[in-house]
């Protein structure tokens, strides 16, 4: 027999202002099923919860009903209250007559009848409410980190220096992602390896952290706290425990002429070799594509000078299945391709590069030992047009949005030029300048004031390449308002950041959403950057979104922080309003498992068939489940028919 | 108040859209990047600027745009389409210009010299290029090169082509559309109209380039060089 | 680089409407023949009609009509074709774009079509839609193979410089048979014909007739712009410059001509049309092709011409 308490909250003049709260809570006392009513200034204060508190004591009270704001704003505080007092939680429900009734309705009168209605349902609906008890559900306490750029290293050092287990998952040969590609960082000009191989070598150092280099994550099965994450390693032919990172191999390796990927495809590399030398780890990887012994078994060179008989030929990868609690997604940004820009030569200019082919030029490890040549003709360049939005801002053949970060590195770039060749030319072609974080307003007027960068406000129309062997840039001053024609002898196109590839298909294997650009999209714009609507899973670095390094590093150390607060209790609680199936009932269609959402319902036995269970660690309680079952098999907490029908159907 | 705001506080997307009938409705997409400009052929031999004129729609100037002498700079080679990353069609935006251009008086200069005699030789033989070559030497070099007198009609016929001559069913077609559509009536209006002078709002004559290699705009021998037809006098059929 | 999903939509049909162009009737016929001889060798019938007038685009974004009045002229001349039940084949920049788009305006806007029916139909006309409109270019590459096939002079040794013009690649710049900055389909043609095409710096420079320009401002504009693109050209020394449009044709002709004849150059680069290219590889005999017309001589060109590979030049190939 349902004994609910019904109180009304004033709200101050927001709902007392149109709505006669007195009258409602007189009228909702002759319900049948109330047993105490009352009207009241400001339920949410201390007082306000005290007299739910008192009234389930004096009358008896096993429901109750506050009617008031938005359940979003206030439902845990009365749920803490009546708790206090013995009372299960789930044994309460509001009714918004704020938000959904004197805010919106102009007539009091309407107001005072609509808030009348909303109560009553509430009343007719709560009686039928059910308690619940939070679920526990263990947890499994290592955090896989997937992407061992620097967002990656972060959220793994800080991880393991919690005290947790990670398992750092990275697809290259080696941990450092683009900034190990970068010569000097803004706006400091730092070394960038100089930075970035200490947190390489610590990660790999740390007692916590398993790297895990040329390997993927091929599939993601279970929950937050409970992940079972395969990973693939592919073949390498290099046993890395054996290497010694001697380097003999790819000294003797006969096939020169493998693309460089980490020199942009500048330069050549063998088809055994360490991608940098300050690799970490420093273990070589074959070429399947390209080594002879595996594609004619000729050769064997590299097995033959191994000090350490590191090579094994017969080497076919390996998958191994590893349980976590946490995952951690950085696997970082593309630099696009900007070969669709057929005005600007289509990629077949050969001194017309991009922004990461320019810090490889300039770096010291780079193909030409950072002397600034021409790619064409080893020459060094007398005049560099850098030229910026290649790609970005550009929604007929590039990207929307802004890649923010290539105005940074472009006034870099720039004056990096200016340092090698001091006689040099240097002009970027701009549309604005965006240079937000702390000290880069400051870097950019320094590039333009005290190292004589031409600033040129218009994007480049189109790049001809001269008989000369220099390019005409045709660009416009649009703030003197006339075209102008550069001769340069180097264009640097500053090109769009870009999801990586693959970054589409490891979304779908790890149940993650994604935006229109391919971008991994975060739980809320402005409130959730690093979590995704998938709990468990969290986002670092430049897959979320277009960033420099300081974002990326804070990225991943708030993702770290997450990870932390998920594991820091033995079990995690969880939501009891969850879907359940009346195996009796269930035909074992598994129609509801095709539109959970959350990968939620699995296939399971009863009675010797098949039928439909719910993974109550998973499920979220939409209720779509619940509403295609058309056995009416399967019912979510707190929606039952009952329930829903006495709120709707009056 | 700023005088060159005024009209675009007063709105400029209504005053825009009534100029040009509401065809043109995708400017305020332009970034200002000017992509346009640097490649347009027009402004590398004059002050004619794209993108300075779609900042100037934009801002209210529109005065400026339609009584400029520029607007009738532009080539119509749609290379500002082919760059613009917003894809903005901006030579169908000079035609309309133009037209609003002709509303306010100027540009029928322009017009007629188009009008005489292309559109007369369209309305009076289907075509609006006339078999008559007015220029004396084209019209030696075509005779000393085809071996004829150096009239087209003379080269087609050497190659086997019959006359171009378009029906008289065809040319009763076309006039009755010319006559129904207001364009017979146009051609009226532009013998008429009296051009209200434009002016150089983006630039001067200065910005002009000069051809190379000659000192000055007139050559010895221009005047042997061309014949001046006399204008408005239609297809000449007779040779 | 050729875009594939358009050459996928060109359809060679045994019969198609040739669409004559003005300034190739009157100024240069020999655009027209070539086409005219041209076509049969590669199996396909041009079928040609009197009726039909300029394509009426010139006169609208020139001002001197306006779009209420050309577009049923070019409704018309379009409906002539479709009362055959032809594709029509436009050999000309101009022609090509104010069909498709006037023909692209009026079937995305029905009343605007119903409109021009209006007035087609007390000339006994009307415009469905049917039929397609293709360019020339679009044609012929579609067909190159069977162009190198039939090619029965092929033009070994004989250099070509490409000029595409504007309004084709610019104007359709996602729709076009090729990207508007790296165009290949005229070199792929040249070498098709048996040809070897020439590059130089001012490729992809317009001719500078800039419609109107060269009749309004030649002097201080049309000329000026169209003289650094000579310079280029003639740079590069080709035998000749192929085009796919007359007014480009004219341009370039007439105004190396000019500069020329005023003694300040001594531009040598004579200009054929894409139509004169392939119809010479195909067999047509030089005195068909109108080259007399042209006001940069061709004498060097056709002397340096390799003779026909087989006897009895026209040699008609069955349709099909």
């Amino acid at each position: 027999m349902a004994r609910v308490g019904v109180f009304v909250c004033h709200c101050g003049v927001n709902i007392a202002a149109k709505v006669d709260v007195a009258k409602v809570a007189e009228e909702v006392g002759k319900l049948p099923e109330v047993a105490f009513a009352r009207d009241y200034k400001f339920m949410c204060s201390s007082p306000g919860q005290n007299l739910v508190k008192e009234a389930i004591k004096e009358h008896g009270l096993n429901r109750v009903v506050v009617a008031a704001c938005s359940p979003k704003m206030h439902l845990p505080t009365f749920q803490k209250a009546i708790a206090a007092e013995g009372l299960n939680p789930y044994l309460i429900s509001m009714a918004n007559i704020r938000e959904q009734c004197s805010w919106v309705t102009e007539d009091p009168e309407e107001a005072t009848a609509k808030a009348l209605d909303l109560v009553t349902r509430q009343v007719k609906r709560v009686a039928h409410q059910d308690p619940l008890e939070d679920i526990d559900v263990e947890l499994n306490k290592t955090a896989i980190v997937v992407g061992g750029g620097i967002a990656g290293i972060q959220a793994a050092l800080d991880i393991a220096d919690g005290d947790r287990k990670v398992v750092l998952v990275e697809k290259s040969p080696s941990l450092g992602g683009k900034m190990a590609q970068l010569d000097e960082t803004f706006p400091t000009l730092d070394c960038s390896q100089c930075i970035l191989t200490p947190k390489m070598v610590e990660a790999a150092k740390h007692p916590n952290i398993e790297i895990r280099v040329n390997s993927e994550v091929a599939t993601l099965d279970g929950y937050v706290g409970n992940f079972d994450v395969t990973i693939r390693r592919r073949a390498t032919c290099v046993d890395e425990e054996r290497c010694i990172g001697c380097g003999l191999c790819q000294e003797k390796c006969p096939v020169k002429n493998v693309p460089d990927e980490f020199n942009a495809g500048l330069a050549n590399r063998p088809a055994i070799a360490i991608p940098f030398p300050q690799a970490v780890p420093a273990v070589p990887v074959i070429d399947r594509e390209r080594c002879l012994k595996l594609t004619k078994d000729k050769c064997g060179a590299c097995a033959k000078v191994c000090p350490a008989d590191a090579i094994d030929y017969s080497d076919e990868g390996s998958e191994e299945t590893v349980k976590a609690g946490a995952i951690v997604v950085a696997t970082g940004y593309r630099e696009m391709d900007p070969a669709v820009y057929t005005e600007y030569g289509g990629g077949t200019l050969p001194d017309v590069i991009t922004g990461l082919q320019f810090e490889r030029l300039v770096s010291s490890t780079g193909p030409t030992g950072g002397h600034l040549k021409r790619p064409s003709d080893g020459k060094e360049p007398k005049t560099v047009v850098f030229t910026q939005c290649v790609g970005s801002r550009d929604p007929s053949r590039g990207h929307e949005y802004c890649s923010g970060i290539c105005c940074m590195y472009t006034a870099k770039h720039a004056m990096l030029y200016r340092h090698h060749v001091p006689d040099g030319k240097a002009y970027v072609s701009y549309i604005d300048i965006r240079s937000p974080g702390k000290s880069y307003e400051q870097f950019v007027r320094r590039a333009i004031e005290e190292e004589d960068v031409r600033y040129l406000r218009g994007r480049v129309g189109r790049i001809m390449r001269l008989k000369s062997g220099k390019y005409r840039v045709f660009t416009e001053d649009s703030l003197v308002g006339r075209p102008v024609a550069i001769d340069a002898d180097m264009v640097v196109l500053a090109s769009a950041v870009e999801p990586q590839a693959g970054a589409v298909e490891l979304a779908q294997t790890l149940g993650i959403a994604y935006d229109a650009d391919g971008f991994y999209s975060e739980a809320h714009p402005k409130l959730k950057p690093v979590e995704t609507a998938t709990a468990g899973v969290f986002l670092a670095g430049a897959c979320q979104g277009p960033k420099d390094i300081p974002a990326s590093v804070q990225q991943g150390s708030a993702a770290a922080s997450k990870v932390l607060s998920l594991f820091a209790r033995d079990t995690l609680k969880k939501s009891p309003q969850v879907a359940k199936v009346d195996p009796t009932a269930c035909t074992g269609c598994l129609t509801c498992s095709y539109v959970c959402h959350y990968s939620a319902i699995e296939q399971s036995e009863f009675a010797g068939r098949q039928v439909a269970e719910v993974v109550a660690g998973k499920c979220q309680g939409c209720g779509a489940c619940a509403a295609t079952c058309k056995n009416k098999a399967i019912a979510l907490a707190q929606f039952s028919d009952d329930e829903v029908f006495e709120e709707m159907l009056r | 108040m700023n005088e060159g705001l005024k009209d675009w506080l007063a709105g400029f997307d209504k005053r825009f859209a009534e100029l040009t009938h509401g065809m043109v409705k995708d400017l305020e997409k332009c970034l200002q990047c000017g992509k346009c400009t640097a490649q347009c052929p027009a402004a590398k031999v004059s002050s004619y600027n794209p993108r300075q004129i779609i900042r100037d729609l934009r801002m209210g100037n529109v005065e400026k745009v339609i009584s400029s002498q520029e607007l009738w700079l532009c080539f119509f080679c749609s290379g500002c389409y082919a760059v613009c990353p917003r894809d903005i069609n901006f030579p169908f935006a000079v035609a309309m210009l133009r037209y609003a251009a002709l509303g306010k008086g100027h540009g029928w200069n322009e017009v007629k010299q188009i009008k005489d005699p292309y559109a007369q030789d369209y309305y009076n033989s289907g075509l609006s290029v006339s078999h008559v070559e007015r220029n004396v030497a084209i019209r030696e070099t075509v005779a000393e090169q085809s071996r004829t007198d150096g009239r087209i009609t003379e080269v087609r016929k050497r190659m086997g082509m019959p006359d171009r001559v378009v029906s008289e069913e065809a040319l009763a077609e076309i006039r009755f559309i010319s006559d129904a559509t207001g364009m017979t009536d146009l051609f009226d209006k532009i013998e008429k109209m009296k051009d209200v002078p434009k002016t150089w709002n983006y630039g001067s004559p200065a910005d002009l380039v000069k051809i190379k290699r000659g000192p000055n705009q007139k050559f010895a021998g221009l005047d042997e060089e061309e014949e001046a037809a006399p204008a408005g006098t239609g297809a000449e059929r007779s040779e | 680089m050729p875009r594939q999903e358009r050459l996928d939509q060109v359809k060679v049909s045994d019969r198609m409407f040739m669409f004559k162009p003005c300034v190739g009737e009157n100024k240069y016929p020999g655009i027209i023949n070539s086409i005219m001889h041209a076509m049969p060798r590669l199996g396909v019938e041009p079928v040609e009609s009197d009726e039909q007038t300029c394509c009426g685009g010139f006169l609208t974004f020139t001002n001197v009509a306006e779009p209420t009045s050309t577009m049923p002229a070019v409704a018309r001349n379009v409906a002539i074709a479709e009362e055959m039940g032809l594709d029509i084949v436009t050999m000309c920049n101009g022609c090509y774009t104010f069909l498709t788009e006037f023909t692209h305006f009026m079937d995305q806007r029905p009343p605007v079509k119903k409109v021009v029916n209006t007035i087609l139909s007390m000339i006994g006309r009307e415009y469905k839609g049917t039929q397609q409109v293709y360019h020339a270019v679009e044609v012929f590459y579609k067909l190159k193979d069977r162009i190198a096939e039939r090619a029965v002079r092929p033009l070994d040794g004989m250099k070509f410089a490409t000029h595409y013009g504007c309004h084709y690649l610019n104007g359709f710049k996602n729709e076009a048979i090729d990207d508007a900055f790296m165009p290949t389909v005229l070199e792929e043609l040249i070498t098709a014909c048996g040809g070897t095409p020439v590059e130089y710096e001012a490729q992809r420079e317009c001719c500078g007739t800039g419609l109107t320009q060269v009749i309004l401002h030649k002097e201080e504009i049309s000329l000026p712009h169209c003289q650094r693109k000579f310079d280029s050209l003639n740079e590069a020394a080709p035998d000749a410059v192929v085009v796919q449009c007359p007014y480009c044709l004219a341009q370039l002709d007439r105004m190396q001509h000019k500069l020329n004849w005023r003694k300040i150059t001594d531009y040598k680069v004579p200009v054929i049309h894409l139509n004169q290219l392939v119809a010479l590889a195909l067999g047509v005999e030089v005195e068909k092709l109108g080259f007399g017309a042209h006001a940069m001589s061709l004498d060097r060109f056709v002397e340096k011409l390799p003779p026909l590979e087989k006897t009895a030049g026209a040699r008609e190939v069955p349709v099909g």
